[in-house]
């Protein structure tokens, strides 16, 4: 076609722009304080003070105590760390197993490519808070585990998104000539693929770890997560919840934090498919 | 004298929020009696297709009309409201669009096209009218019709409700050679018939010269030249339109002189020889076909045929030929079924590429078809250079002055290339394995002509300097029969002649090559 080479349409949308530049903002933020939390001037998250409960904001207790007397401020600020932990470990696990899988399965085709994908659909069609809840109990609630049974359970859609994106790289030229030059299947997949398919696996992957990071809270809330009386949004919530009429800022504020997480880490996916499309 | 079927009036079109500076199309005059055919030609990027969009009161997206006006079959259609403008499209002006394998709805019959249109009663005239059989053609579905067959599907639907003006976009460029002739033929007719005023847009000045009878030749978005078709092929004003002229390859007319023969010794031996080669393809090997979807065609039919070292061997045939088949047996990506392919030293060809030891895939290099597709765009010249094969960065850059290229595009991505740079690109990352076959399959047919030139232009080059066998295969007779010392044709996967390029060209002994010579020489 001759030139209609349209203006890029990202100048259309300055405003947009700048809410993904608060989103960017936000999950640093949330990714230092996970970090350097514990070199804050903070109370300790877990000291308990019988006769300060329940209390509202204050001098002492910015964010005011908890049931068991406990400051707020400083559990919602050390509460972020498993969640974040894990669900950024779990994300990068499923992330390699999503890739792995997929590849394979675009690059082998035929039976293999079947038996890879009918056993993605199975984890697809089971609940995963359900799988969860049964292996932290049978199993045990270390890190380690649920880390590893999350990565399982959200590798899938990865697995499937990878595969289809290879197939289309797959049957371009310049695949083709990689292999007349005589390149291997792992060649292909690590020179040829993986950088044309960069830009949707990692979008995939930043909306894996927001569901992850959802999944774990609510693991906790039901009490098959993070045991207590470590700090978490999940097992804060879950504390909270019984005294919610009395004092709403317990509850609140581990809400507020994951909410502006998830959401922030949404808002830049935003971003990363806005130039995509570029 | 009658009003103009089109007038336009200092046009310029830019994209939006843009300066001049950037415009599209920059002030165009053009003025076009009823009943008259004017053909536009250029290169891609030259504005002709914006052009004809503007003809029916259209941009492009993100573009806009700057200054000027446009007025088709007396109306100002880019003055008019939407609905109104939509109203007369079809009936004062018809645009016949130029991709014919997206421009039929694939789900809906020819028919049903027609209905859309408002015409379902006119159905068979219509199609008769373009030379189809209309009674059994009116029920089909687009894919269940051949290149040829879409594009009078479109000019029915063009004609269908009686415009005065009728627009074309490139209606042969994604045909074969006969195709086209015979959609020519009917271009003709039916203007002759219909007195309509025709504006054919076309990147090939042959195909120009064959229906209309004056030419505009854009550039830049500009016009260069206007004049009757005989005035600008016989003796062209403008030195662009000189230069089109002299890139686009005629007939029996070499590139350019050879200078010296190549590098003599043993050229002449066989370096390639096939016998009774025959590559029966099944759907699965064509794409990712499940079980049970087992179909197959004979793509090369007992084809014997030697490739001498040192010789540029040009392979001619339509689409379906075997031509491409030919390329990615010898190569390794598809085994023959029956038959022998050798080296001259005896190593078998028939082994798939997966098996073939690496000093064996370097002896056989192709340069694929479309630069767009062929490098990968996630990486730098360098890496696509340097890949699988142990290149320093001096190498590197001489191979790219081998080319015509320098060293500055190293850093680049092929994004940041125009499509000559990127064939070439592809041809440097061939030529980083000296082979001693380069096979060359349609490697210009995606570049425009003046493109084209440059690149034969750059093979002949290496081919005068090294000596390397190539393998060149096109649909283009004119574009093989420019470079090639021998020439083979192919047809329905069978080898119709093989022989010495000027003497095939000049007397062709086979009825099939005959009528190609006769259509290439049109």
């Amino acid at each position: 076609m001759t030139a209609v080479n349209a203006a890029p349409a990202a100048t259309a949308v300055p405003w947009r722009r700048r809410w993904v530049s608060v989103g960017a903002i936000v999950v640093a933020a949330h990714l230092l304080l996970a970090v350097f939390v514990p070199l804050l001037p903070l109370q300790s998250p877990t000291a308990q003070d019988a006769t300060a409960v329940l209390q509202g904001m204050s001098r002492s207790h910015w964010l005011g105590t908890d049931d068991l007397g406990r400051d707020v401020l400083s559990r919602t600020l050390w509460g972020g760390r498993p969640s974040i932990g894990i669900a950024f470990g779990a994300a990068l696990l499923a992330a390699l197993l999503g890739v792995l899988i997929g590849t394979a399965a675009a690059l082998a085709g035929g039976w293999l490519d079947d038996v890879l994908m009918r056993i993605n659909d199975v984890l697809l069609a089971l609940p995963s808070l359900l799988v969860l809840m049964l292996v932290a109990s049978f199993i045990g609630r270390q890190p380690v585990v649920l880390m590893a049974t999350l990565a399982v359970m959200y590798a899938p859609p990865i697995a499937r998104l990878v595969r289809g994106a290879t197939l289309g790289v797959l049957g371009r030229d310049f695949v083709v000539a990689a292999r007349l030059r005589g390149a291997g299947s792992g060649e292909i997949v690590v020179r040829e693929v993986l950088p044309n398919i960069r830009g949707v696996v990692i979008t995939e992957v930043a909306m894996q770890f927001s569901w992850i990071l959802l999944a774990f809270s609510s693991l906790s809330f039901l009490g098959l997560g993070t045991a207590p009386p470590t700090p978490e949004w999940g097992l804060m919530v879950a504390g909270a919840r019984t005294y919610i009429t009395v004092n709403a800022l317990p509850l609140v504020a581990p809400m507020v934090m994951l909410a502006s997480l998830v959401l922030a880490v949404n808002s830049l996916i935003d971003r990363s498919a806005l130039e995509d499309r570029q | 004298m009658t009003a103009p079927a089109i007038e336009v009036q200092g046009l310029t079109i830019a994209p939006r929020g843009a300066g001049a500076g950037s415009a599209v199309l920059r002030d165009i005059h053009l003025e076009v009696a009823p009943g008259t055919r004017l053909g536009v030609v250029g290169e891609s990027g030259s504005g002709k297709s914006t052009l004809l969009r503007a003809l029916v009161g259209a941009c492009g997206r993100g573009l806009g009309v700057v200054a000027g006006s446009a007025r088709t079959a007396g109306h100002d259609l880019f003055a008019m409201a939407e609905a109104e403008r939509r109203a007369l499209l079809g009936t004062a002006v018809a645009l016949v669009p130029q991709s014919i394998g997206l421009s039929l709805t694939p789900h809906l019959t020819v028919e049903a096209h027609f209905r859309d249109v408002g015409v379902a009663d006119r159905v068979v005239a219509l199609l008769d009218e373009v030379g189809l059989r209309g009674e059994a053609m009116r029920g089909r579905y687009p894919h269940e019709l051949s290149g040829g067959e879409q594009q009078r599907v479109l000019l029915a639907l063009g004609l269908a409700r009686d415009p005065a003006v009728l627009l074309l976009d490139e209606p042969t460029s994604a045909l074969d050679v006969g195709v086209a002739d015979g959609i020519l033929r009917l271009l003709d007719d039916t203007q002759q018939r219909r007195g309509l005023t025709l504006v054919v847009v076309s990147h090939d000045l042959g195909v120009i010269e064959r229906v209309a009878t004056r030419v505009v030749v854009m550039r830049n978005g500009e016009i260069v030249e206007d004049a009757p078709v005989e005035q600008v092929t016989a003796a062209p004003q403008h030195p662009y339109t000189q230069a089109l002229l002299a890139a686009a390859p005629s007939l029996g007319q070499r590139h350019r002189r050879r200078v010296a023969a190549p590098a003599a010794g043993d050229r002449g031996d066989v370096l390639v020889r096939a016998e009774g080669l025959t590559v029966v393809r099944s759907s699965a090997e064509a794409g990712r076909a499940r079980r049970g979807q087992w179909r197959t065609t004979t793509a090369l039919d007992e084809v014997s045929i030697d490739v001498r070292r040192g010789e540029i061997l040009g392979v001619i045939g339509e689409s379906g030929s075997g031509k491409s088949t030919l390329l990615k047996t010898m190569c390794g990506m598809l085994s023959p079924t029956a038959g022998t392919l050798r080296l001259a030293d005896g190593t078998d060809l028939a082994t798939p590429l997966r098996r073939r030891p690496v000093h064996l895939l370097r002896r056989i290099q192709m340069v694929l078809q479309n630069p767009d597709d062929s490098l990968n765009p996630a990486h730098s010249v360098r890496r696509i250079l340097q890949a699988g094969v142990a290149l320093d960065e001096a190498a590197s850059i001489d191979l790219l002055e081998t080319v015509e290229l320098g060293a500055a595009m190293l850093d680049r991505r092929p994004a940041q290339l125009s499509g000559g740079e990127k064939q070439r690109v592809a041809i440097a990352r061939a030529l980083a394995r000296e082979p001693e076959v380069l096979l060359l399959d349609e490697v210009t047919s995606a570049l425009d002509v003046t493109v084209q030139a440059a690149v034969l232009d750059t093979l002949l080059d290496l081919h005068e300097r090294t000596g390397t066998t190539m393998v060149f295969v096109s649909h283009d007779l004119a574009v093989v029969g420019s470079i090639a010392d021998r020439i083979a044709v192919l047809r329905n996967g069978r080898l119709v002649e093989l022989g010495d390029a000027d003497s095939l060209l000049a007397d062709p002994a086979d009825d099939y090559t005959a009528s190609l010579v006769a259509l290439a020489r049109r």
